[in-house]
């Protein structure tokens, strides 16, 4: 039997903007997480009935911690953006589908954009523990300097993090895509962001023949698979069907997406 | 504790008066890590076509106070994987089994009933005519007592199974359709299907669902599905269910004492996947305090 579980907040600080960090001390579900996968949470406010989808930055299996970054944009996020340590919330997961790391692999590609980068962090975390002398090249993409998240966490992890900022602010002018296309020698890509970021993402690495996995974002009700909100295009023979986000995904095979919007 | 919780609606026994909401939980498998369904009176599936139909694109929901949007349309595998996959699950379930079908034209409707009841493990049916997010076979049949009663009528002489027809707050009387449904020998009625709505984002100018329009459900609705509840009840004999955002058992006791035989819990799964074990301890909690010892004696009790 799963269940919903409650969560207390250590942490729940502005980084930037409108971008928080916050921390939920969950020791048991920490165990089960896996890079990619994503937390429901729900706001405690009642006229706000859907929980919110949060994607695991990190999962730390010692502390019990499980570490959020998110964005105040809407209603929802707003309201978890006033919870503060001590406070206790309800959530779902972890849930969802992961990334897979495969052994033959030894250069690995994370291409985050915006706030498609925390995910990335708990990947680079992952494959730097199961391959020791795996070449990690993380590739992030920020509209400009002011907006740039998490660079030094990414070092901990990877042989190099190249960041990407829409008005050259800092590193690369252009996108998180641009400065991957630079150097282009991997055996894997794995990416998260907005989805025209993806698309040229996904159509990169097919030109390429390089395994590329996406971990795509829709608005979600249920998050259990249930209702059938948050559906994305997957190729279906000659046609496509529509699929769950929430449970065959969020992470997909980049070549199974269908990218016609 | 001998409060006695069972209803039966159209000859079929539930052993209390809670069922899901059509479309809300599926066919109940997801559910099933976080609830068991088997503790309700009976348990309501998603609707299904003849065909599969794809459902519309995304975005298909919106948030709005103390309710939600959706146009998913109706997205379902069609019939026959429905037998494949979902009979034998329900067949392992011991609670009452009701199919939502929905259909383009009566006879689409009729064919639907037809091979769910050839397929067995099925106890009731529920006849959509409301859906207001498709464009053929939606809200239109159930504005139109005629067309509710054609369809009624077709799924009728298509199968024995106790049929429940479900109907739409969008209509100038809901009396009218009610009697309509009864009288094409639906053996109960579902009352509500979602309010019409539009959501528009003030940033990019535009209507959120990509559908444009869609269907209001959660607790923002709940008075005007008590409304419809209590207005069906004076019109027709047949026993209601009632449903538009109960999220507690006093909720539920609400739509009772309106006239409903039986509730239906559906957007407050997403608030909390055990929603229907809460509304059914807040309904024995209200028979303890209020000394109700047959949960019968609720229903109409307002009137």
């Amino acid at each position: 039997m799963r269940e919903m579980f409650y969560a207390d907040i250590l942490e729940n600080k502005l980084l930037l903007g409108e971008v928080y960090d916050m921390r939920l001390y969950a020791p048991k579900e920490v165990q089960k997480a896996k890079a990619g996968q994503f937390l429901s949470l729900y706001t405690g406010n009642a006229a706000l009935l859907l929980p919110r989808p949060l994607s695991i930055c990190a999962a730390d299996t010692v502390s019990g911690v499980f570490r959020v970054i998110y964005r105040a944009v809407g209603e929802g996020t707003r309201e978890i953006a006033t919870l503060k340590p001590g406070d206790r919330v309800r959530l779902l997961g972890p849930l969802g589908s992961f990334y897979r790391v495969f052994p033959e692999h030894k250069r690995f590609a994370l291409v985050g954009g915006g706030m498609g980068a925390p995910p990335m962090l708990a990947l680079a975390k992952k494959i730097r523990k199961e391959a020791l002398d795996a070449h990690i090249s993380v590739f992030l993409g920020f509209r400009s300097k002011f907006q740039t998240i998490l660079e030094d966490d990414f070092k901990k992890y990877a042989n190099e993090v190249i960041v990407a900022t829409d008005d050259g602010t800092q590193g690369i002018k252009g996108n998180a895509v641009q400065a991957l296309a630079a150097d282009p020698n991997f055996d894997i890509i794995y990416g998260c962001g907005p989805k025209i970021m993806l698309k040229f993402l996904a159509k990169f690495a097919e030109e390429r023949e390089i395994p590329c996995y996406v971990s795509v974002e829709e608005h979600m009700a249920c998050s259990v698979g249930a209702c059938l909100a948050c559906v994305v295009k997957v190729k279906d023979g000659e046609n496509w069907a529509y699929r769950r986000v929430c449970n065959t995904g969020p992470v997909f095979n980049a070549k199974e997406l269908v990218w016609d919007e | 504790m001998n409060n006695n919780l069972s209803v039966t609606i159209g000859g079929v026994e539930w052993k209390n008066p809670i069922t899901t909401a059509s479309g809300t939980v599926n066919s109940g498998k997801e559910y099933s890590p976080y609830v068991d369904f088997t503790q309700l009176g009976a348990l309501t599936s998603k609707g299904v076509s003849s065909e599969p139909w794809l459902g519309n694109p995304t975005p298909r929901i919106a948030e709005s106070y103390g309710g939600m949007l959706n146009a998913i349309g109706l997205q379902n595998a069609g019939v026959a994987a429905f037998i494949e996959n979902d009979i034998p699950y329900f067949k392992k379930l011991d609670t009452a089994i009701i199919v939502n079908i929905c259909g383009r034209d009566a006879e689409d409707f009729a064919n639907v009933a037809r091979k769910l009841t050839e397929a067995g493990g099925v106890d009731m049916l529920e006849i959509n005519v409301s859906c207001p997010n498709v464009k053929e076979g939606g809200v239109a049949f159930a504005q139109d007592p005629k067309a509710t009663e054609a369809i009624v009528s077709a799924v009728r002489k298509a199968t024995p199974l106790p049929l429940i027809t479900k109907l739409s707050p969008n209509v100038t009387s809901i009396a009218e359709i009610a009697k309509a449904a009864e009288f094409a020998g639906s053996d109960a009625l579902s009352l509500i299907n979602t309010l019409l709505a539009i959501r528009i984002n003030i940033h990019t100018r535009k209507p959120i669902l990509a559908n444009t329009l869609g269907g209001l459900s959660g607790p923002a609705i709940r008075p005007v599905a008590l409304r419809c509840v209590w207005q069906a009840y004076k019109a027709v004999k047949i026993p209601l269910i009632g449903m538009g955002g109960i999220l507690t058992g006093e909720d539920a006791v609400e739509f009772m004492l309106a006239g409903a035989t039986a509730v239906a819990v559906g957007t407050a799964h997403f608030l909390n996947p055990r929603a229907t074990m809460e509304v059914l301890e807040g309904m024995v909690n209200y028979m303890e305090k209020y000394g109700v010892k047959d949960i019968n004696e609720l229903i109409g009790a307002a009137h």
